[in-house]
């Protein structure tokens, strides 16, 4: 089972190679749909028809496999391979973790919640449980 | 465009007609509701109920942060800077629902402006700041995008949660749906 430090680089490189399917399999589902609206952003803001269909990825499969064409094209041209270095990790309870790291030298951090399939990258999971 | 938002634009159409000051409603109606409507009571949260406390503390300062930003790039857009005094409001509001319920927000920072450490919330700020600095009208579409974005989140949030946590998103949510109506109307004058 992939362990939280090790799924961020995978996570890092699954992204901005544009592969989504890695990327979804990284993720609670609503982890991976906060995903496709944040980083669907800019082509939202650029194209009228991509805000919309990224409005219904939720109950529309159609236009979630084309939201997921598009977005990753647009990161794979981004071109953007930052430095990941894993700074510590935090346990949150037996089934959380946060890992502290630097992107680009910028502290950043991920929740992790530990599911049925493994750990997953989960926004939600921020906290500290008993 | 949901239900809740085409109501409230009707509402707001028919007071603005009675003779209701859009100032007056901006200023008061987001917070007038706490007052009348806040309890005393408390009651225990779930685990999930409680991860959502924290996101939409995080969240808020999103938009808060924005607005400093567009406010500094567009000085003479009086718009940000007022809706960016109401939305340290809402951080504020979001904060003591985490306080009240022992959700721990120590590592949050809310000083550093433009600052987050979820990927996903700095990629947010970054795409408004690239976005916003096109040009005024940008900006302000930003604004309006971050309303809705707003809105529906708090919506979402507040299904299932307490009373004394849904009247404070309710509250919130208000206090957006003004911003939004706000920036609308500077869209028009742009």
């Amino acid at each position: 089972m992939l362990q939280p430090k090790d799924i961020i680089g995978v996570y890092y490189d699954a992204l901005y190679s544009g592969d989504l399917e890695t990327v979804k399999s990284l993720m609670t589902e609503v982890s991976y749909f906060m995903t496709l609206e944040s980083f669907g952003l800019r082509l939202s803001f650029r194209d009228a028809a991509f805000k919309t269909l990224l409005e219904k990825v939720q109950e529309d499969g159609v236009a979630l496999k084309k939201v997921e064409e598009l977005l990753s094209k647009d990161m794979l041209s981004r071109e953007y391979t930052p430095n990941i270095e894993i700074q510590n990790i935090e346990d949150n309870g037996d089934k959380r973790q946060t890992i502290n790291y630097t992107e680009d030298e910028k502290p950043k951090k991920l929740y992790f919640s530990k599911e049925e399939n493994g750990w997953k990258i989960n926004y939600y999971a921020g906290r500290k449980v008993a | 465009m949901n239900k809740t938002i085409k109501s409230r634009r009707n509402f707001i159409s028919k007071m603005l007609v009675a003779g209701v000051s859009g100032a007056t409603l901006l200023s008061t109606s987001a917070y007038a509701g706490g007052r009348n409507n806040a309890k005393a009571t408390s009651t225990v949260l779930t685990e999930e109920q409680k991860d959502t406390l924290f996101y939409i503390y995080q969240e808020e300062k999103l938009a808060r942060d924005t607005y400093i930003k567009l406010g500094k790039v567009y000085p003479d857009e009086s718009t940000f800077a007022y809706i960016q005094l109401s939305e340290q409001r809402h951080i504020d509001s979001a904060r003591e629902l985490c306080v009240k319920y022992g959700v721990d927000i120590s590592q949050v920072d809310e000083d550093a402006v433009g600052e987050f450490e979820l990927p996903i919330l700095q990629e947010h700020y970054d795409t408004f700041m690239i976005e916003g600095d096109h040009s005024l009208l940008d900006a302000l579409k930003v604004g309006e995008h971050i309303e809705v974005m707003d809105i529906d989140d708090l919506e979402t949030a507040a299904v299932g949660m307490p009373s004394d946590v849904a009247n404070v998103y309710n509250e919130l949510k208000e206090g957006s749906l003004n911003h939004l109506e706000a920036f609308e109307a500077a869209i028009s004058r742009a």
